[in-house]
């Protein structure tokens, strides 16, 4: 309770250093309040497009994770069990990793369409930190358990299903969540160059030409909540397994 | 008579074991005494083809079935007490209504039936490995073996464990090949004792019977296998 009401502080503080700043600067156009900024979303979201420009933005950011997880937790389980394929799919890891982002938007610019590119690039993105933690995960598990599941005879996909399944979820959800992130900050960056008809990006690009710095802060916190309100619910779905055992543990 | 000829099995550059004998008493707890590290735990995992890195001329077994009381729990730690027991039952069988009131039998035997629903990071480790001497029984077993199952649990509980353990042998009395360091459980558990020792390891003392001795005579014996144990430091 006590850290409940320590974290509504720590916001209402930083609003309130916002709202000086922006007293402080006093140039709207450099630093909108954070009432303005609040009056400027009002007037966004009177407005249909507002929300075709969200429905778009969330499809590909949300199709580009969930497409991106499926792949790299079927990869992830098979290099995690053959060594010979986490080798093969290393150097693309590499690749990824070190490359700028700005430069597979722009590849993906020439290679898809508009619309498609910022999915794209979002769904190459976010591999890798899921794809990284089935495989740490698949060999995290605990050997002592397959050698039980051996002595026991059980048949292979219920190993598969009750060990390694099991062992993985904590890695598996660390990896979502880091990736979860990523997708919000990488796909309307992409957006922002790719410059589809509709997408949050390319409603900061307009943004920015008509110097409406307001809007720019509005968008901003849009991507911002939308952000927090997914990782939320992904937090709910992961603890939904475990919500049993710890209400169990109180009693 | 269950029997092993000629075993020869290395790790790491050691041998632990050259042209080793073994041979045990079908439907009786059989014990192997030893020091840690003298091979004990690697010849049950030689018998479960837990590793099968080894060479052997005669071997009966081979093709039969294990259940195994590790040295801990060996729980799945995402999954209760119940679903635990349930993930070594076959596909068919644990589909069956019966499966449900065996393993909630065996969960009684052991007093865990109250924790069926509790998951294996909620329970103490006597708990836990209560579970896992269940989980041992519900499976159909031609040998159960156990690796020092009662290291580690504090002394009121163990005498409890191991009797729940002597009460749920004695339905089946099927053969149990037991490993540990302690004399005192051997004696209290074993029907024959084989002591442990050298590198490779061989079996220095036996001690048949040990159920049938009398007071005194297991005193005398007690005293025998203590001081070869001394020997082997």
């Amino acid at each position: 309770m006590k850290s409940k009401l320590l974290k509504i502080a720590a916001v209402m503080l930083w609003l309130i250093v916002w709202q000086i700043l922006s007293m402080v600067i006093n140039k709207e156009l450099l630093m909108p309040s954070p009432y303005v900024t609040i009056t400027t979303l009002a007037r966004l979201m009177s407005d249909s497009s507002f929300y075709y420009a969200m429905l778009y933005s969330l499809l590909r950011i949300i199709s580009g994770f969930l497409v991106a997880a499926a792949l790299a937790f079927i990869l992830g389980i098979i290099a995690g069990l053959n060594r010979t394929v986490e080798i093969l799919i290393s150097p693309f890891i590499t690749i990824v990793r070190s490359t700028p982002v700005m430069s597979f938007i722009i590849l993906a610019i020439i290679w898809f369409s508009y619309n498609l590119a910022p999915l794209v690039v979002n769904l190459i993105m976010c591999f890798p930190p899921i794809y990284d933690n089935v495989v740490k995960g698949i060999k995290n598990t605990d050997r002592k358990l397959l050698d039980m599941a051996k002595v026991y005879k059980v048949k292979p996909f219920n190993v598969f299903k009750g060990i390694y399944l099991g062992s993985l979820m904590p890695f598996l959800s660390a990896g979502m969540n880091t990736a979860l992130g990523l997708a919000f900050r990488v796909a309307v960056a992409a957006e922002v160059l790719a410059n589809p008809r509709y997408g949050i990006g390319t409603r900061l690009l307009q943004a920015k030409y008509n110097l409406e710095t307001a809007e720019v802060f509005a968008w901003t916190f849009m991507i911002l909540l939308l952000s927090y309100i997914f990782e939320y619910i992904f937090k709910l779905i992961i603890e939904g397994g475990r919500h049993y055992a710890q209400n169990k543990k109180s009693d | 008579m269950l029997k092993i000829r000629n075993l020869t099995k290395s790790y790491n550059g050691n041998q632990i074991f050259r042209n080793f004998d073994f041979d045990i008493e079908k439907n009786r707890i059989t014990c192997l005494l030893g020091k840690s590290g003298s091979g004990k735990t690697t010849l049950l995992n030689v018998l479960s083809s837990i590793t099968d890195e080894y060479t052997v001329d005669y071997n009966d077994f081979k093709n039969l079935t294990y259940s195994y009381i590790f040295q801990e729990p060996r729980l799945l730690n995402w999954h209760t007490v119940f679903k635990n027991m349930l993930f070594v039952l076959d596909g068919k069988e644990a589909k069956s209504k019966e499966a449900h009131n065996k393993i909630m039998n065996y969960l009684k035997m052991v007093e865990m039936d109250k924790y069926k629903d509790y998951y294996p990071d909620q329970l103490s480790g006597g708990m836990a490995q209560r579970v896992s001497i269940a989980r041992a029984f519900i499976k159909d077993f031609d040998v159960l073996l156990m690796d020092e199952p009662f290291k580690g649990l504090d002394p009121t509980q163990k005498e409890d464990i191991m009797d729940e353990f002597l009460n749920m042998w004695k339905d089946n009395r099927k053969t149990v090949l037991y490993v540990t360091h302690e004399l005192d459980e051997a004696l209290y558990l074993a029907y024959d004792i084989y002591v442990f020792g050298g590198k490779p390891a061989k079996i220095v003392y036996t001690c048949k019977n040990a159920y049938k001795m009398t007071d005194k005579e297991r005193e005398i014996e007690r005293e025998k296998i203590w001081q070869i144990l001394k020997l082997q430091i």
